[in-house]
């Protein structure tokens, strides 16, 4: 077993090696930005401009200093990470676990495809594990699915009960032996959203299960993934999350695949880094991890933050806070950094990953609630200060930059470009990006080192995929500030924002989209560089990173959102990841199902909802959805009396935005199913 | 496994107005979606208060002007 006590010890020497570590290089780094600035003498500028320079170089050197943390673990890496040699020595029982995937309209195809894959993979390694195992006890966990839906949109809805029909008639077909445990649940009102569904789930239906494995609508776990992270969180009674950081895969576009291999290069640096400095109050990134549901249903239901939106009122990002409340509680919260097999998809656009920033920004400022909050450990408080700042750091970084200029144009007269002056800017650059960009150099020679660059197409191919990496990052740097900056302040002045399901799909950006999300990028970058050239033309060299990724947005957004290049790219060897070299079986098994249903798709325009009215194994199958979720509930009388007023002239005139209130009334819907078969619509059987 | 797993036919009618069999189980009893429910309470959690020494009226103050002197706030909130 791992000596705890010695863990704890190691783990607050890394944090104090960390924090002085930061304070030495953010002194040496603000000592040097200070005598520069003292050679011309301190305007009032940069007096302001002082200040957040220096929350922005010292968050840069604590990060630069995790990396260089988890680079020499990754280095020496015998090292195991306590939770991997936890799940390798543990013995205890076996266990049911409930993996839940909380679904909001999303496809169902897709939702339905991945949990057949990870069934399959289950039953595949299960199978392996009987033939090389026959004469030992099987103690491999056993594994219950959980489809928990928050869908509103009523065809949806109606889909995903096919979905989840003729994935449990699959199943059951091809192993008769062992009936599927794949549940569906329809939450009829979407409360406190994903926080809300799991907690629903725990009131309802957790009591047989002692942990549960939280995924996403696009996760997917490799069997052997699911049957470590059960392992350690048997060998250790105190873990109330662990978290296996998800990697992801499976998109094509430009853009998708730069994520992909940034997360798989230097990703697993990164990682080891955090969990090195965070030890056992680490963090939870809301799928992708398992939990203890005991500890869960007694430390995690989220209170409402005093006071009304954007920062006051449900709490949006639940992962952070459920993480710091069962460490407040006493349990540990940890990071798997070493056992792999985890995924997820990720946005394919420069738009959809906006989108998703601008959900999560909100979400990341209500924690500036949470740090001065009582009863927290200062670790969690850290994570929700991080999360702050990683928003927040691009309008301190814009206005440093605007004060820096504004020293140049206000008083040009003060300001000459002495001996003194170009070689310690020089210097203070430098250093700057060195902190950025070294961390991405660990991950590359971290997978050099470790034997592991054929997985990313070979030594040279990794060393051109990054650079190309660190390239497009350059120019995206700015374009992200500039949005991240409209995030935060969109939300601190009230705009409240709608969280919507992703758009998962690969259509790429036409030039009318790029224009409208991106022409404003493009006239900021112009007029920033004709004030540059202007009034301040010694600053000229420092800003061409900057206003290029602004002034080239447009064609940049339709790049990267590019399917094509992306294609080319793989062709050529860039940006390959392990997972594309050797597909691992989950995704096979996704994408082989995947491809069935889409070929099993009926052209016609029937929609589902007339459907349901004419068959009545398909109202059957409904209504038992409703009666097992406890979601049916009658509509009134006087709104009945409207419905069924306009079904009697024809079914498929009931209006849309009524049809979901409809699917939960039994009673009504058995009345509407009489009234079809009579009509016989178009869809009637014959 | 799913205790409550029997079987079902779902039988979907197409456009051609003939209904094909899209998902047959293997008999027309139920078929629970979800198991029956035996859950765990959630204990209630209050709502945060911020730490002992920022809990002083002046510090309560400030930080209420700051949020209420964010601009748009008190507007009536749009979606995005």
């Amino acid at each position: 077993m791992v000596d705890k006590t010695l863990t704890a010890k190691r783990v607050r020497w890394t944090r104090a090696g960390v924090v002085a570590f930061t304070a030495f290089g953010a002194i040496a780094g603000l000592w040097a930005y200070a005598v520069n600035l003292a050679v011309n003498g301190w305007s009032l500028y940069e007096v302001i401009a002082f200040p957040l320079f220096s929350l922005l170089f010292t968050w840069i050197v604590f990060s630069f200093g995790v990396s260089t943390l988890g680079f020499v673990s990754v280095v020496r890496s015998s090292v195991t990470s306590p939770t991997v040699q936890a799940a390798e020595e543990a013995t205890g029982p076996a266990n049911v676990v409930a993996v839940l995937v909380p679904v909001y309209n999303e496809q169902p195809d897709d939702v339905f495809a991945r949990v057949a894959a990870m069934v399959r993979s289950l039953r595949e390694q299960a199978k392996l594990g009987d033939q090389t195992n026959k004469h030992e006890s099987n103690g491999a966990p056993e594994f219950h699915f959980y489809v928990l839906s928050d869908t509103t949109d009523p065809e949806t809805w109606l889909a995903e009960e096919l979905a989840w029909s003729r994935l449990n008639q699959q199943l059951a077909s091809e192993d008769p032996t062992h009936p599927p445990a794949v549940f569906y649940r329809h939450r009829r009102e979407n409360k406190a959203r994903k926080s809300g569904n799991i907690a629903d789930f725990c009131e309802r239906w957790s009591a047989p299960y002692e942990l549960m494995i939280v995924l996403d609508a696009d996760s997917l776990l490799e069997p052997s993934t699911m049957t470590a992270m059960v392992q350690a969180m048997q060998a250790d009674p105190k873990l109330g999350i662990l978290q296996v950081p998800p990697t992801p895969i499976g998109r094509e576009s430009f853009f998708a695949r730069l994520q992909q291999f940034s997360a798989a290069a230097y990703g697993p640096v990164c990682c080891q880094g955090f969990d090195a400095f965070a030890g056992d109050q680490g963090n939870y990134w809301g799928h992708n991890a398992i939990l203890r549901v005991k500890a869960f249903c007694d430390s995690c239901d989220l209170p409402r933050l005093p006071g009304e939106a954007p920062l006051g009122g449900e709490i949006l990002s639940h992962d952070f806070v459920e993480a710091a409340l069962l460490v407040r509680d006493g349990w540990k919260v940890r990071l798997a950094n070493g056992i792999g097999g985890s995924y997820e998809e990720c946005p394919t656009t420069l738009t959809d990953y906006a989108m998703r920033d601008q959900r999560w920004c909100q979400g990341n400022l209500q924690h500036s609630r949470l740090i001065f909050s009582e009863g927290f450990h200062a670790a969690s408080r850290w994570h929700f200060f991080s999360g702050v700042l990683s928003y927040v750091a691009s309008p301190i970084w814009l206005t440093w930059t605007a004060f820096t200029v504004a020293v140049w144009m206000m008083e040009p007269t003060t300001k000459t470009l002495t001996q003194t002056w170009i070689p310690s800017q020089l210097f203070l650059f430098l250093i700057a990006m060195s902190l950025l960009l070294i961390p991405k150099l660990y991950g590359v020679i971290a997978i050099v080192m470790a034997g592991r660059s054929r997985q990313f197409g070979g030594v040279i191919r990794l060393f051109l995929s990054a650079i190309l990496e660190t390239v497009v990052s350059i120019l995206l740097a700015p374009l992200m500030a500039v949005l991240h900056s409209r995030f935060v302040v969109n939300t601190l002045r009230g705009a409240q924002v709608k969280w919507n399901s992703q758009n998962r799909s690969e259509q790429g950006v036409s030039i009318t989209d790029a224009l409208r999300d991106y022409g404003f990028h493009t006239t900021l970058g112009i007029v920033i560089a004709i004030a540059i050239l202007s009034w301040a033309t010694p600053l000229t060299v420092w800003f061409i990173p900057i206003v290029a990724g602004l002034v080239f947005a447009v064609p940049l957004a339709m790049m990267l959102g590019s399917r094509s290049i992306g294609h080319h790219l793989r062709r050529w060897g860039l940006l390959c990841i392990p997972q594309e070299i050797s597909q691992p079986v989950v995704c096979r098994n996704y994408e082989q199902t995947l491809a069935e249903y889409q070929a099993d798709q009926q052209s016609d325009d029937t929609s589902n909802f007339e459907r349901l009215l004419v068959s009545e194994s398909f109202l059957l199958l409904h209504n038992r959805v409703l009666s097992s979720s406890g979601s049916d509930a009658s509509m009134s009388q006087a709104d009945r009396d409207q419905i069924l007023q306009v079904a009697a002239c024809a079914v498929e005139d009931i209006p849309r935005e009524q049809r979901r209130a409809i699917l939960s009334d039994q009673a009504l819907l058995k009345s509407l199913s009489v009234i079809a078969h009579r009509q016989r619509i178009p869809v009637a059987m014959e | 496994m799913n205790p409550n797993f029997t079987q079902s036919t779902i039988a979907i009618p197409s456009s051609q107005g003939t209904e094909s069999v899209l998902h047959q189980h293997q008999s027309s009893h139920a078929m629970q979606a979800m198991p029956p429910m035996r859950g765990r309470r959630m204990k209630r959690n209050r709502t945060p208060v911020l730490v002992n020494f920022l809990r002083s009226d002046w510090w309560s103050l400030l930080y209420t002007k700051i949020v209420a002197a964010m601009p748009g706030n008190g507007l009536p909130r749009e979606e995005v």
